[in-house]
């Protein structure tokens, strides 16, 4: 009888024990600061060099990344527009999607884009995750669907064995985190300029360090600011000038108009990354500026209300080409 | 009652079991509502801090102390994780238009976030270009050249629109009017865009401090602790919950205990109050057995006795008869004796006178002399004889019903048998020969003599009964027949009584020694008979008593005494080696 009364007291406890604790994952993904003590009274911050991710969700993420099956008919991947050892994008003023069909937006870099605040150039996707559905459910980008991409991931034996050995289900959301997480990984430090910010003054040309005081005296760090020289802001897209004259009006082009409707985010853009920009040409959202000189003059008036003077020009633009880093292998 | 007490006890006790079940149920989810509302809690306080840092990184981006955003654009991403644009569904214990209202005023602060981020950026920049005219106008203002008071008023102009201040709008448009009015210093006209930068700080400026003063709002800040405050209530109230049930779980806890023990409690009471009812119902037993074998013997002597007066009756009519002859006879040797008495008389007187002679002879021939003499010898005789059969009846019954003692004394088994055999006479004798064949051998054997008897006798007696009602069933028949054997064994006394009888069917065999167990009419036999038999020989001697029927071939019981007194006691032998010699070979 004793015994029973033991048994039974010792199941209660263990069964009012049992109380779930679901301990929320946390992330191994992490930056390392570049320099040892930034420079805080700066608007701008070098790279960070380091970082750490699950290189087996990063070498799936590259794989899907590269993978042109994931489109309708398989002629595109993300990779087609986003060619890393062009910068990121594809040199194109728009884009071409599957059947040939041209995008409205210039393609952004896929590169340093973990330090961005928002994602597309009107911001409406929070994520990295949510921005992978875009490109790929777009009828002008790669018009494919999850249904698609899943019975491929079901067909392809290698992605079952990648998958399984992951231990993640082949699902729409495994994909979106491998592939952000494979664009996370995509950083590009040691830029001369980041170089010069931590300390080493023989890195920076003497007009590109010209340049980096008219950048800052001019106003473009107003915007062009944090680590990615860009990135962590919306701005208005024609300060000092209305765009509609010389940019188009047309639904979609219009910027966080298309997201919010109202009158005030007109032309109101995400302010791009100035990094690796010499190789990102052409520029500005609807990719109508061809060269840096070209899009830092169209940026004096538009943005600055200035016409700047040409030499400050080619100072700006030898400043841009010291953000050129280390692209990713 | 009791039962009614008992189903009474196992009710309370499911309900306590049930009860706390329920209360662990609910300690269960209690604590898993705390642990939520602990989690909650922490988030709340980090929306708390992540309003007052987005406030302070306002300020200090507004005055320039922090130029990079981008702190600022984290906590404002972290803010819109926990409540913009999520469905806050961590917040979903909260009341919903407190929730949606706190979602909707972190949405729209964010947006002023990045309005402000916007604004500040461009005014900045206006700022930065007026503050290179501020400086050329001082130079001018300085260098004499135009008007040093048309100077100083554009230099006043500069300095408050670089560090506009809202307040004093109207005062810089009614100097700005004033400046336009004439030349600049220089005489040079105000160029466009020194006119649209100064236009641009007015409005744009405005705005800024508009911005900042709407992100230094407290009202988030108060939504924040207002839902903190009632979660902190709410959270009060499961931790008065979770007590309550808590204190309820360890009193029906407590009470499931307190039910345990005492049913426990019960169950011993109860096993101790069964062991005590047995131990007297064991009493009674033992009680009863023994009256029931006194009653056994009572009954057998009950038998017994008509038999017995039966036995005593013929002798002692004969021995009355001889008595009687005897008597008359020594009557008339009397008077012969007389006569012959007068005749010695006579002859000393004289001689005989012949008609005393004559008178003698008439006597002797009346009363027949010779018969006389050679028939009193014999009546003695066959008195004598009669009177030893009485006496040795009467010396078996003594024997037979001897109370005997408590501890077994060494006993003559043959004379026991013999005595059992004499009194129970009048059972068998009329239905059966009784052959005894006694093993010479067996001495004395220690046992209790009267229990023995009775043993043998309830035997015989079963054996002549059953063989009397065979006779019964059958018109002619030959008296059955019973053996009654002794044989000295090793260390045993085996004392063997068969009977050519109907034998004992087979489906009863195994439970002939079974108290109460009768065959007989009810009321005819007490069942008790075997019963007591084997009581006797197994409990009382530590012998064994067998049992071997076959239906229509008669009845062998083989009773076994320890015998140690001859040999040292061995093994049971084998019943083989007694009933089937083909076996006994295997006992070598």
């Amino acid at each position: 009888m004793t015994r029973l009364l033991f048994a039974s007291i010792a199941c209660a406890v263990l069964v009012f024990q049992a109380i779930a604790d679901s301990a929320a994952g946390a992330s191994s993904d992490s930056f390392v600061s570049a320099c040892a003590e930034p420079d805080r009274s700066l608007a701008v911050r070098a790279i960070p060099g380091r970082h750490k991710f699950d290189p087996g969700l990063v070498a799936l993420g590259r794989k899907l990344f590269h993978d042109p099956r994931l489109s309708r008919d398989g002629t595109i991947a993300c990779a087609s527009c986003h060619v890393l050892a062009q910068g990121g994008d594809d040199g194109r003023p728009t884009s071409i999607g599957v059947g040939g069909a041209s995008g409205s937006v210039n393609a952004p870099s896929v590169l340093n884009r973990a330090f961005d605040f928002r994602y597309f150039w009107n911001g409406r996707a929070a994520t990295l995750e949510d921005q992978v559905s875009g490109p790929l459910e777009h009828p002008k980008e790669m018009a494919s669907n999850w249904e698609h991409v899943e019975s491929l991931l079901a067909r392809d034996s290698d992605y079952v064995a990648r998958f399984e050995s992951l231990g993640i289900p082949r699902s729409p959301e495994s994909v979106r985190t491998a592939i952000a997480t494979f664009e996370r990984s995509l950083i590009t430090p040691d830029a001369p300029f980041d170089r010069y910010l931590c300390g080493d003054e023989k890195a920076l040309p003497h007009e590109a360090r010209a340049g980096w005081e008219r950048f800052r005296s001019l106003g473009c760090v107003s915007c062009h600011q944090g680590v990615n020289l860009g990135g962590n802001m919306y701005e208005r897209f024609g300060v000092f000038v209305d765009p509609s004259a010389n940019h188009s009006s047309e639904p979609g082009m219009l910027g966080r108009f298309d997201v919010t409707g109202r009158p005030e985010d007109r032309f109101v853009f995400k302010v791009p990354s100035l990094r690796n920009v010499e190789l990102t040409a052409p520029y500005f959202h609807d990719g109508s500026a061809a060269t840096l000189e070209e899009a830092v003059h169209t940026m004096g008036l538009y943005q600055l209300g200035r016409d700047l003077a040409e030499d400050d020009v080619a100072l700006l633009v030898s400043f841009l080409r010291s953000l050129t880093g280390r692209l990713p292998e | 009652m009791r039962r009614a007490l008992r189903s009474f006890s196992s009710w309370v006790l499911a309900l306590t079991a049930s009860a706390v079940i329920v209360a662990g149920l609910a300690v269960v989810h209690g604590q898993r509502e705390y642990t939520q509302s602990l989690q909650e809690r922490d988030r709340l306080v980090r929306v708390r801090s992540l309003a007052t840092d987005i406030t302070h990184l306002t300020l200090a981006a507004r005055l320039g102390i922090e130029p990079s955003y981008d702190r600022l654009t984290h906590a404002t991403l972290e803010l819109g994780d926990l409540l913009g644009e999520s469905d806050a569904g961590w917040l979903g214990a909260m009341p919903s238009p407190r929730r949606s209202a706190l979602m909707e005023l972190a949405k729209s602060r964010i947006e002023v976030v990045e309005r402000f981020k916007r604004e500040l950026a461009v005014v900045r920049n206006s700022q930065r270009y007026l503050t290179e005219a501020l400086a050329g106008a001082r130079l001018e203002a300085r260098g004499g050249a135009g008007s040093a008071e048309l100077a100083s008023v554009h230099a006043d102009v500069l300095e408050n629109l670089v560090n506009f201040d809202v307040r004093r709008r109207d005062l810089i448009l009614d100097r700005v009017r004033e400046l336009r009015a004439h030349f600049d210093p220089s005489g040079r006209p105000l160029s466009a865009s020194y006119l649209t930068h100064v236009a641009f700080v007015l409005e744009h400026g405005a705005l800024v401090g508009e911005l900042v003063d709407e992100i230094c709002d407290p009202a988030l800040a108060l939504a924040i602790d207002s839902l903190r405050t009632a979660h902190e209530q709410r959270r009060e109230a499961i931790v008065a919950t979770l007590g309550r049930w808590q204190i309820g779980l360890v009193l029906v806890s407590t009470l499931l205990i307190a039910t345990l023990v005492h049913a426990s409690l019960a169950l011993r009471r109860s096993a101790v109050e069964m062991t005590r009812i047995n131990h007297g119902l064991e009493e009674t037993v033992r009680r009863r057995s023994a009256e029931l074998a006194q009653a056994q013997k009572l009954k057998s002597i009950g038998v017994l006795a008509s038999g017995i007066a039966h036995e005593i009756n013929t002798p002692s009519q004969y021995v009355g008869d001889n008595l009687a002859f005897l008597r008359s006879a020594v009557d008339d040797l009397g008077r012969i004796l007389k006569s012959y008495d007068a005749l010695r008389l006579a002859a000393e007187k004289g001689p005989i006178p012949s008609e005393l002679l004559s008178e003698i002879r008439a006597t002797e021939k009346e009363l027949d002399l010779e018969y006389l003499v050679d028939g009193m010898p014999h009546a003695c005789a066959s008195a004598i004889e009669g009177m030893a059969r009485i006496s040795k009846i009467v010396r078996a019954m003594k024997e037979f019903s001897h109370p005997g003692s408590e501890d077994k004394k060494p006993t003559d088994i043959h004379r026991a048998i013999e005595s059992t055999i004499t009194v129970a006479q009048n059972e068998w004798k009329y239905v059966a020969d009784l052959v005894t064949e006694f093993d010479e051998d067996l001495g004395m054997v220690p046992c209790l003599a009267a229990e023995l008897n009775q043993v043998v006798l309830n035997i015989i007696v079963n054996a002549a009964q059953a063989l009397a009602e065979m006779k019964a069933g059958q018109d002619e028949n030959p008296k059955g027949r019973i053996v009654v054997r002794t044989v000295a064994e090793e260390g045993w006394a085996l004392i063997s009584i068969s009977d050519d009888g109907p034998g004992i069917p087979a489906e009863v065999q195994s439970r002939v020694f079974d108290p109460f167990f009768t065959t007989k009419a009810v009321g005819a036999g007490t069942g008790q008979g075997l019963a007591i038999a084997h009581a006797v020989v197994v409990d009382k001697h530590g012998g064994t008593l067998e049992m071997e029927s076959e239906a229509g071939h008669g009845t062998t019981f083989r009773i076994r005494l320890p015998n140690p007194g001859t040999r040292a006691a061995g093994p049971v032998p084998a019943v083989a080696g007694v009933s089937d010699g083909a076996n006994a070979g295997h006992d070598r």
